[in-house]
């Protein structure tokens, strides 16, 4: 993937965790907009919330990494390594989230 | 006749193949109203210590050989006035982020093949035109002001001295390299940019610049590399993910015509 693809994936989930997180806050802070949760929206903006946050924190620490630790090599070892975490992270709080929501 | 002053100057002495460490000097110097640090640092090479390494060339801000570290900050030894520092001590370092020479001259090789590496020059399709001029390609005035300002470089290497990113990452492009690969790519006669992107868009390309905006508090001729970063970043986004590429169209005037309608 090319590094302006991936920036602009870093931006575009910028703003997704900014939307979801502010689903996520209103809905368990403000009582006459509770209705939220019932719909079937709420877990699906909960798993947007998820894989957008994932992906913005990883790559956000490759950025970091790939500063600290220059090299061709180096890099592909960051970036494959932090996918792999991202993966598995992304599939366990799925799982999480489906359970809590009876949906597994 | 203006009034001389006497100013203490604290050099950094370094040369990586006899010292084991960089010690300082101090140096008093006698300096007037119009002296700069060059000329200061002229006048210990010739009066007091002739084993000074500095590097110079122009002396008038123009050739950007005789960049270093000058109370701090990055700026031409040249086009800095001893007294407008108003300090008593003046000190003077060479730029950071650059392997040492020897005393206050860095090694800008690495600056130098980047920039290599953008192809900083202008990139036509027409290999026959190019091979065998016939004429030359009209500009308008709004087609210039697209990249004058950035074209103005000097290649001094302030900005990159001062530039966060390539403190920590060697493998950055700088800002003087990008700044480069911008204006060409932004030169209506230019079709490049494809090129370019696969070094500019890389790992270590524009996307790694923090916006400090360093390299255009430092900038002795007022450009403003940062904003040329944000520009290219924008370019290639419209370019690289959107496909939206504008279509450059450059006329073609032959030589005989040009040379009719400027007489």
């Amino acid at each position: 993937m090319k590094e302006s693809t991936k920036m602009l994936i870093h931006y575009v989930t910028g703003f997704l965790i900014l939307v979801t997180g502010a689903i996520h806050l209103i809905s368990n802070n403000l009582v006459s907009l509770k209705w939220i949760k019932e719909t079937v929206w709420y877990p699906m903006s909960l798993g947007i919330f998820l894989a957008a946050v994932l992906y913005h924190s990883m790559n956000g620490l490759r950025v970091i990494l790939v500063e600290l630790f220059p090299g061709s090599s180096s890099g592909k070892i960051i970036s494959t390594t932090l996918f792999i975490i991202g993966v598995v992270f992304f599939i366990s709080g799925l799982y999480f989230l489906l359970v809590l929501f009876k949906w597994w | 006749m203006s009034e001389l002053r006497k100013v203490q100057f604290k050099v950094f002495r370094f040369n990586p193949s006899i010292d084991t460490s960089p010690k300082w000097k101090i140096y008093e110097v006698e300096v007037d109203r119009g002296s700069t640090v060059l000329d200061a640092l002229l006048k210990i090479k010739e009066e007091q210590d002739p084993s000074l390494a500095v590097r110079y060339s122009c002396r008038q801000a123009i050739c950007g050989s005789c960049g270093m570290m000058i109370n701090g900050k990055q700026r031409l030894a040249c086009f800095t006035r001893v007294l407008e520092l108003n300090t008593r001590v003046v000190v003077v370092e060479p730029l950071n982020n650059y392997p040492i020479v020897r005393d206050l001259i860095t090694d800008f090789s690495d600056l130098f093949n980047k920039e290599k590496m953008v192809k900083p020059y202008i990139i036509r399709d027409d290999t026959l035109e190019m091979l065998n001029p016939t004429g030359m390609y009209l500009q308008k005035p709004e087609e210039l002001l697209e990249y004058l300002q950035f074209a103005d470089c000097i290649e001094c290497g302030l900005c990159s001295s001062a530039c966060p990113t390539y403190s920590t990452d060697s493998l950055f492009l700088t800002p003087m390299i990008l700044n480069k690969a911008f204006r060409f790519s932004a030169d209506s006669r230019d079709m490049g940019l494809h090129h370019r992107l696969p070094i500019i868009d890389s790992e270590h390309g524009c996307w790694r610049c923090h916006f400090a905006v360093a390299c255009s508090s430092v900038c002795p001729k007022g450009i403003d590399p940062a904003k040329s970063i944000q520009l290219l970043k924008r370019m290639i986004a419209s370019a690289s993910i959107f496909k939206l590429v504008k279509k450059k169209e450059t006329q073609l005037v032959s030589r005989h015509h040009a040379v009719e309608s400027v007489v």
